[in-house]
C-alpha cells in the first residue's frame, strides 16, 4: 500500500488518536518478521494509554525469536513491562536460547506504581556492546525508570513482535501470562533510543517526528480504522501487525 | 457485540467451534479462556459461561509457567 493510501486511512490526522483495549485474558496482537534483519542494534518502543493491575506474572511487548520452540521461554529475547502484584516491579529483561537469563533489570521499590497509567516502555538492544537498556517514559515526556545498560550475556536475532499477551513462536499466549493494556502503538528501530528520542516520542503522537530514519517499523491502533477486523498495515516497514480478539469497532479514542 | 468469555476443556473445542471462538490464556482448572462475539446458548458439558467481565476471567488464570 502507498503512503497517500495509509495517509488516507489515517485521515491525514496524528497517526495515534486511539488505543486498543487488550483484556489480557485472549486479545493480542502479532507481526510476523516485523524486524527481520536487524542484529547489530534494535529496540521495541510501545506506547499505551493504560495498564492494568491485573496478575502475577504481566508482559505488555516482547520480541520474539522464530524456531526456538523449546524449552518454553526460549524465544522470549527481550521483554519489557512485567509486574509481579505484591513486589510491585517492573521489569525489562530477555532469554538466552536456552530459555535461562540473558539480561534483566526490575524496579526496586513501589516507586513505579504510578506508571501505572498511560507511558511509554522501551527496551533496547546492542549487540557489540552487548548491552540491553530498557526506560519506562511517562505520558508527559518525564523519565519514571531509568539505570545504567545492563550486560547481555548472548546476542539475539528476534524478528517477531507480540503485544499483550506473552506468547510463544506461534503467537499462542503461554499459560497464565498475560497483561491487559490500552495499546497506543509500538515503534521497533535499528539503534538504541536516547532520552531524548524516547521522551519526545511519549510526549508526542507520531513516532516519525522523534525517531526519524531510525525506525524499522511503526503500527498504531489507529491504523486499524477503516480495516474492520485488521490486519493493521505499520506506517513504516511491511509486516502486517494482526490483532486477535479485537476488531476496529473495540477502538477507544485518546 | 460485547466479548463473551467461555471457559473450554480441551476435548470440547468442537463443540463450540461455531462460535467462532478466541482462544487465550489457561484457566488454574486447566480448561482455556474462549472470547466469542455471538450469542451462546447451550453450552457442552464442561464448557462454562464465564460472563463479559476480562477482570473476573483474570482472577481465574492459573500462574505462569516458570522461566528464568
Amino acid at each position: 500500500m502507498d503512503l497517500a493510501r495509509r495517509m488516507l486511512l489515517l485521515g491525514g490526522a496524528v497517526p495515534e488518536r486511539d488505543y486498543l483495549p487488550l483484556d489480557g485474558v485472549a486479545d493480542r496482537l502479532y507481526s510476523d518478521g516485523a524486524l527481520a534483519g536487524y542484529t547489530t542494534q534494535y529496540a521495541m518502543v510501545t506506547k499505551v494509554a493504560a495498564t492494568v493491575n491485573s496478575g502475577p506474572d504481566n508482559y505488555i511487548s516482547h520480541l520474539s525469536v522464530p524456531g526456538n520452540t523449546s524449552p518454553a521461554g526460549a524465544n522470549l529475547s527481550d521483554v519489557c513491562g512485567r509486574r509481579r502484584v505484591g513486589l510491585q516491579y517492573y521489569t525489562i529483561h530477555g532469554a538466552t536460547a536456552a530459555a535461562g537469563g540473558n539480561y534483566g533489570r526490575r524496579s526496586d521499590t513501589d516507586a513505579l506504581v504510578a506508571v501505572n497509567t498511560a507511558a511509554t516502555y522501551a527496551v533496547a538492544r546492542d549487540l557489540t556492546a552487548n548491552t540491553a537498556r530498557g526506560r519506562i517514559i511517562g505520558s508527559d515526556g518525564t523519565i519514571r525508570w531509568t539505570f545504567a545498560d545492563q550486560a547481555a550475556a548472548e546476542d539475539s536475532a528476534p524478528e517477531d513482535l507480540i503485544i499483550g499477551c506473552a506468547t510463544d513462536h506461534l503467537f499462542v499466549p503461554y499459560a497464565g501470562t498475560y497483561y491487559a493494556i490500552g495499546w497506543v502503538a509500538t515503534v521497533l528501530l535499528k539503534t538504541v533510543p536516547t532520552n531524548a528520542q524516547l521522551q519526545a516520542y511519549a510526549a508526542g503522537a507520531d513516532a516519525r517526528k522523534a525517531f526519524g530514519s531510525d525506525i524499522v517499523w511503526y503500527a498504531t491502533a489507529s491504523g486499524l480504522r477503516g480495516a474492520g477486523s485488521g490486519p493493521i498495515l505499520p506506517l513504516v516497514g511491511t509486516a502486517p501487525l494482526v490483532s486477535v480478539g479485537l476488531v476496529e469497532a473495540d477502538l477507544v479514542a485518546l | 457485540m460485547i466479548a463473551r468469555y467461555l471457559a473450554v476443556p480441551d476435548d470440547q473445542r468442537d463443540g463450540v467451534a461455531h462460535y467462532d471462538p478466541v482462544y487465550g490464556s489457561t484457566l488454574i482448572d486447566g480448561r482455556t479462556v474462549a472470547k466469542v462475539r455471538v450469542t451462546v446458548d447451550v453450552l457442552p458439558d464442561g464448557v462454562e459461561d464465564l460472563g463479559t467481565d476480562p477482570a473476573t476471567v483474570r482472577e481465574l488464570l492459573a500462574p505462569p509457567e516458570p522461566w528464568s
